[in-house]
């Protein structure tokens, strides 16, 4: 057998395929290209209607042939007529001798002359009816299967979708919660950073009152963050909320609201202030949502530099 | 006749016999072979019947590459036999013969009308032919040659009858788009 052959060779031996007129070993490879190719099996249906064509140009001379017509004929017919009870029977094709490679195979194989016509080979001597019938049992049977198995494949692609997802969602599920991790630990990370860099300055927030709320300030100067840890704060009506203020000589700041959680807080602010612009700190009772400026006294507030 | 109707086969039969019988006579010389090779070329048909679709292509093209078929068998068997060969002189003599062909179908009037027509106009694309494509191209055919075959009886080289068969097949392929198209 001869190498395959590209696309190119094999369209280029499709004129001579359709005529039968290549080699063996070539015809062979030809054909084998064909038949996976959707360009060159068309295309080879289509020369072989054409090569086909040649055969209208024999000439035809009716008069020399009208008798070999007619015995040709009564013989034909007189086979067909022998043959009707149990035509039919499918001829087995694989095991036909093949005509000049042409593809066509011979039914009756070597000819063996017209008196004595070669009786065509069965498949296993079953009438035509009975092979028919267990075809069609056959095919049931296939079909049977074939719904089992495509019913199974089916459910089995089903669970493997429901099995996925679920993985999926698991996955995503994970995906937040080590996000979430990750920021509060970056949160608590960068807190203390703020409150421990080399350029943090503490202050200490304080009040006259009897149980005296108190508040630690600790300002990254270089991160420009602010992180605010108070105690002790009263517990605030409703509407209420403490606001964190930083006081320059110039303007009072909202650095935030805060609503403590058992007299505690943590507040976090990032704001951009010169040191030397910073005169105090203060928290103040204010309404729900702050107030631009500070509308109340100072629960607990430090002056800078103390 | 997929059917199993006789009757449908001997309509079949009136049918398609001139042009069985005329490409079979072309390609064997015996006339018993002839004959023998055209009720065998009937019976596959009558027997493969129900193999027969459409898709696959034209009831014509289904039955004369079986007739093409069996008859190259016949003559690939006797040339075993007998080491016989073709007749060299294909070319010239299909012209001329077909030619006549031609003047008797047109005033025979048991021909069928269809397949004077039909041959007709294929003998006339294949006489627009040059004489070396139409010559590779009915060796091929009609002589059941392979191209190397031809290549050694012609005495040119293997390239050039490739072409030559080529060019031939396109050409008719142009010419006979038609009868192509009626045949399906």
């Amino acid at each position: 057998m001869k190498p395959e052959l590209t696309h190119d060779e094999a369209f280029a031996a499709l004129d001579a395929a359709a005529l039968d007129a290549l080699d063996a070993g070539e015809r062979e490879a030809v054909l084998a290209h064909v038949a996976l190719c959707n360009i060159c099996r068309p295309e080879l249906e289509l020369l072989r209607a054409t090569a086909v064509q040649i055969a209208f140009s024999t000439p035809l001379d009716s008069a020399a042939t009208a008798e070999s017509r007619k015995r040709i004929g009564s013989r034909l017919m007189a086979r067909a007529a022998a043959d009707v009870p149990s035509r039919g029977p499918a001829i087995e094709w694989s095991k036909q001798p093949v005509a000049g490679g042409l593809g066509i195979p011979d039914p009756a194989g070597e000819h063996k002359g017209r008196k004595t016509p070669t009786p065509i080979k069965r498949v296993g001597g079953l009438p035509r009816r009975r092979y028919a019938e267990w075809l069609a049992i056959a095919a049931t049977i296939l079909f049977v299967v074939s719904g089992g198995l495509l019913v199974f494949a089916a459910s089995d692609r089903e669970n493997l979708r429901t099995s996925l997802k679920f993985e999926l969602a698991r996955s995503q599920h994970a995906q937040q919660s080590r996000d979430s991790l990750l920021a509060v630990v970056a949160s608590r990370d960068s807190m203390l950073a703020g409150m421990t860099g080399r350029d943090v300055a503490m202050m200490t927030l304080t009040s006259s009152a009897a149980k005296a709320p108190f508040a630690w300030m600790f300002w990254d100067k270089a991160r420009n963050t602010w992180t605010l840890i108070a105690h002790n704060m009263p517990e605030l009506k409703a509407g209420r909320t403490y606001q964190l203020w930083l006081v320059t000589r110039t303007a009072k700041i909202s650095a935030g609201t805060f609503d403590p959680q058992g007299g505690n807080a943590v507040v976090r602010a990032t704001y951009a202030l010169a040191p030397a612009d910073l005169a105090a700190l203060a928290i103040t009772e204010e309404p729900t949502g702050g107030m631009p400026q500070p509308t109340g006294e100072p629960v607990v507030a430090v002056q800078a530099g103390k | 006749m997929q059917a199993g109707d006789e009757r449908a086969l001997s309509v079949f039969y009136e049918r398609w016999f001139p042009v069985v019988h005329g490409v079979i006579t072309r390609i064997l010389k015996s006339v018993d072979d002839v004959e023998d090779v055209v009720e065998e070329a009937f019976w596959q048909a009558w027997r493969q019947a129900d193999r027969f679709t459409s898709e696959r292509g034209s009831v014509q093209t289904w039955l004369l590459t079986i007739a093409r078929s069996r008859a190259l068998d016949r003559l690939r068997a006797t040339r075993r036999l007998r080491e016989d060969s073709i007749d060299d002189g294909t070319s010239d003599q299909a012209g001329t013969a077909a030619e006549a062909a031609v003047v008797r179908s047109a005033s025979d009037p048991l021909l069928d009308v269809e397949h004077a027509e039909r041959r007709t106009l294929v003998l006339a694309a294949l006489s627009e032919l040059p004489r070396e494509q139409r010559e590779a191209l009915e060796l091929g055919y009609f002589g059941g040659l392979s191209q190397t075959e031809i290549a050694e009886r012609t005495g040119q080289p293997l390239g050039t009858i490739k072409t030559r068969m080529r060019l031939a097949m396109q050409k008719l392929r142009e010419r006979l788009s038609l009868l192509r198209e009626d045949a399906r």
